[in-house]
């Protein structure tokens, strides 16, 4: 059911969705239509009820209907289409909230049952569509119920026009007037609070996936730089508080230019891919953070670590590295990386970058696959 | 004022509350969204303590309710007002944003929604508004706290609810025990029940709308973030690779259909390493944002896909366009980036790029970006800052290229 919703919210077209909300609405207006049409004939029902206003109620669900099957009809061929059909999807909103709220409006707007009617078809409504549509809508609606009342205060109307005192005896609603009405209560609770839970859930989904997308790097999954700049401030900080050693290991791909010209690009997103399985897998998770910088540059964050546990981390890297075999499709490629470490002892951030792009700097300019250390200058 | 002041400025008001709620909804930090459900729920609260208290000042007023229930209920209720309104001072004393007090949390949400519903019950759950009131409730602390926070007031207040209509049903209890006139019989309401009937109902109903549409536009905002977060590179604001994939992939139809011309332009920035080495990584993200900006404007919007390729490299779709055209646009570009100077401190310099064009033919988009790409590398082989274009007939790959 869930994954069901999911689907509907996530990958229906607009049109697909104006199909869903008129499939979901128009089988309810023609049970209504059968069901008060009963009532009518039977005498024990029809006592409760004052038959103009249910008639003229009636030939409204017609036309609803038509007017939703009309719709449904029209949209069917371009249901795939992503171009949304804005009038249809303003008449279905109003078609279906308008014989909804003349509904509640003739049965009475004071009860909690036709309130949640009310409210679940708006909640659906919101669900499915577009604020605007539904805006409008709302407006309409709005000021419908609020004119009714208004009549009704000011006594040109009666309160629910549709039923009459025929449902009570003795000061007691009737059986199926307290069966229908505890029925439409506890259906109306039951719709509404799942959908609403269903509603706050996928906001915290698309919530918890914008931060992680936000945060990590699309092709190898690791951090991306915004989160590395972030983890690297703090990390930066606790160490000049704490005093502890704090490594930053900067890793570049050597020669990668040459692997996208002759593999292909393809083959060099591969070779990064894999790299960051590397990564991920030779740093002790979670104080330890590798990183993508951007292109063809790594990095890993290393707190308290000495330098002689960076040194052999970024040894076992290199090492691990220039053994494996990266793989794309049928081809079969080597790289090596090269690696600039270096301690941060009370820099601040831009000091460090330099520094460890320097180490990086000297790792190439002697002949790359190698660890360099930052030397530390006087200041 | 003028009109469109008022509006404007509502307009900015509406946002702003939006995203204020959207930041409780979202953050999720218990000292503060315990401090708002608090204070939310007991102003919705007060609004019954009130209706009641005006109740008692009447002799025919206070015979609507059960002799000797009035007083009590109204301790009762104000005791739990004060209740919710001392957590809500010690939400604002707890200041501490990240810490997590998940005993507060139960604390502030068991007596709201058990309260709630014992309101309801004592009123009567079927014709009054009580039971939107509880919706409402439960939709503020969901939506304030996560699933499993709530799930135990849930669970109670679904429990009271069932427990009570077994009661009545049986004849344990009678309907809406506070009350002593009978509510609803179809004959006209007293007019101090039929006020308190609509001022909760117009309460419920406007804080139901309010929530649902807070909760779909805050939805659909994030759905927006995310589509851009997964189809923009961050740095340009451009479309990135995969998305220009995508977007390949169906231009490269509808020109199979149509056989209109459409071409594939690939920029490369000349020497670009360096200078990234000799003038700072920072300098190298102004230009690839700059030629990010530049190709933005030299493309129609709509029709053209401008993306960030890879590192330095970015890529043009030109829909409708021939190989003479698409040089062109890509003159235009080169020669706006080459009058370009960046800065850094006192000092500037320029970038040059090379580029590779190519016109997809019979929807071939294999052949036209492998065309594409070795124009590229023709025109850095011939010294770079220019550009080398062709036609990618699926069969060859001899005829000559010609250099512009």
């Amino acid at each position: 059911m869930r994954r069901l919703l999911e689907r509907i919210f996530e990958e229906f077209t607009p049109n697909a969705r104006v199909l869903v909300a008129v499939g979901a609405a128009t089988p309810f207006l023609i049970v209504y239509f059968v069901l008060h049409g009963m009532a009518l004939r039977h005498e024990e029902f029809r006592q409760g009820l004052h038959a103009g206003p249910v008639v003229g109620l009636q030939a409204l669900f017609l036309l609803c209907s038509v007017v939703n099957l009309g719709i449904g009809v029209k949209l069917w061929p371009r249901r795939w289409v992503n171009e949304p059909a804005d009038d249809l999807t303003q008449l279905a909103c109003l078609s279906i909230g308008l014989a909804y709220t003349l509904l509640c409006m003739l049965s009475g707007t004071f009860t909690s049952g036709t309130n949640l009617i009310l409210v679940g078809v708006l909640a659906i409504g919101l669900l499915l569509f577009e604020l605007q549509p539904m805006v409008v809508a709302y407006l309409v609606c709005a000021v419908l119920l609020v004119g009714q009342d208004v009549a009704v205060m000011a006594g040109w109307l009666p309160y629910a026009p549709a039923l009459s005192e025929g449902l009570f005896s003795g000061g007691k609603p009737v059986w199926w007037f307290v069966w229908w009405r505890q029925y439409v209560l506890y259906a109306g609770w039951v719709v509404m609070i799942g959908l609403l839970l269903f509603l706050l859930a996928r906001l915290d989904h698309l919530h918890d996936n914008l931060t992680r997308l936000s945060y990590t790097d699309g092709l190898t999954g690791l951090a991306n730089r915004r989160r590395f700049m972030d983890v690297l401030g703090t990390e930066l900080a606790r160490q000049a508080r704490q005093g502890q050693a704090l490594c930053l290991l900067l890793i570049d791909v050597d020669h990668f230019k040459e692997v996208n010209d002759r593999h292909g690009h393809h083959a060099g997103d591969a070779v990064l891919r894999d790299l960051g399985r590397i990564l991920m897998a030779s740093v002790r998770t979670p104080t330890d953070l590798p990183a993508r910088l951007g292109g063809e540059e790594f990095a890993v964050v290393l707190p308290d670590t000495r330098l002689d546990e960076a040194r052999r981390v970024a040894e076992r890297l290199r090492e691990q590295v220039a053994t494996h075999v990266f793989q794309d499709g049928d081809q079969r490629l080597r790289v090596t990386v090269s690696v600039g470490l270096v301690v941060a002892r009370d820099m601040n951030l831009a000091t460090l970058l330099q520094q460890a792009d320097l180490a990086l700097y000297r790792a190439k300019e002697t002949g790359r696959n190698r660890v360099v250390e930052a030397v530390e200058r006087a200041p | 004022m003028t009109n469109e002041h008022v509006l404007a400025r509502l307009h900015r008001w509406w946002w702003r509350g939006i995203d204020a709620i959207e930041a409780h909804l979202v953050e999720r930090r218990h000292a503060a969204n315990i401090r708002v459900f608090c204070l939310g729920f007991a102003a919705v609260l007060s609004v019954i303590w009130c209706l009641q208290w005006l109740a008692g000042w009447r002799e025919d007023l206070n015979a609507l309710y059960r002799p000797g229930w009035w007083g009590p209920t109204l301790v009762w209720q104000a005791g739990l007002i004060a209740w919710l309104l001392g957590m809500a001072a010690w939400g604002k004393r707890a200041r501490d944003a990240r810490a997590s007090h998940p005993w507060a949390v139960q604390l502030a949400l068991v007596p709201a929604l058990g309260g709630i519903v014992v309101l309801g019950v004592a009123h009567g759950l079927h014709d009054t508004p009580v039971p939107m009131l509880i919706l409402n409730v439960l939709v503020f602390a969901r939506g304030l706290f996560a699933w499993r926070e709530v799930r135990w007031a849930l669970a109670l207040s679904v429990l009271l609810v069932l427990a009570s209509e077994w009661l009545t049903g049986s004849g344990h209890m009678p309907y809406a025990p506070l009350l002593s006139a009978p509510v609803f019989t179809g004959a006209a309401l007293h007019p101090w029940w039929a006020l308190w009937v609509r001022v909760l109902f117009v309460l419920a109903a406007v804080l139901m709308s309010l929530v649902l549409f807070c909760l779909a536009v805050a939805v659909q905002r994030r759905r927006a973030e995310l589509e851009t977060l997964v189809r923009t590179d961050a740095l340009t604001g451009l479309a990135n690779r995969r998305e220009f994939m995508t977007q390949l992939e169906r231009e490269a139809h509808r020109q199979a259909r149509s056989g209109r011309p459409m071409s594939v332009v690939l920029f490369d920035v000349d020497h670009f390493k360096q200078v990234n080495d000799r003038w700072g990584h920072p300098a190298g993200d102004e230009v690839l944002a700059r030629i990010g900006a530049l190709l933005k404007a030299h493309t129609r919007d709509q029709v053209d896909t401008a993306a960030r390729y890879g590192g330095e490299e970015f890529v043009l779709l030109l829909p409708d366009t021939g190989v003479n055209e698409a040089c062109l646009v890509a003159e235009k570009i080169a020669v706006r980036l080459r009058q370009e100077r960046f800065t850094v401190g006192d000092q500037g310099f320029h970038v040059t790029q090379s580029v590779g064009i190519a016109q997809v033919v019979e929807g071939d988009l294999d052949q036209a970006l492998r065309m594409a790409d070795r124009n590229l590398y023709q025109a850095k082989q011939a010294g770079r800052d220019r550009m080398v274009a062709s036609v990618a007939f699926p069969e060859d790959v001899k005829r000559p290229a010609w250099a512009v």
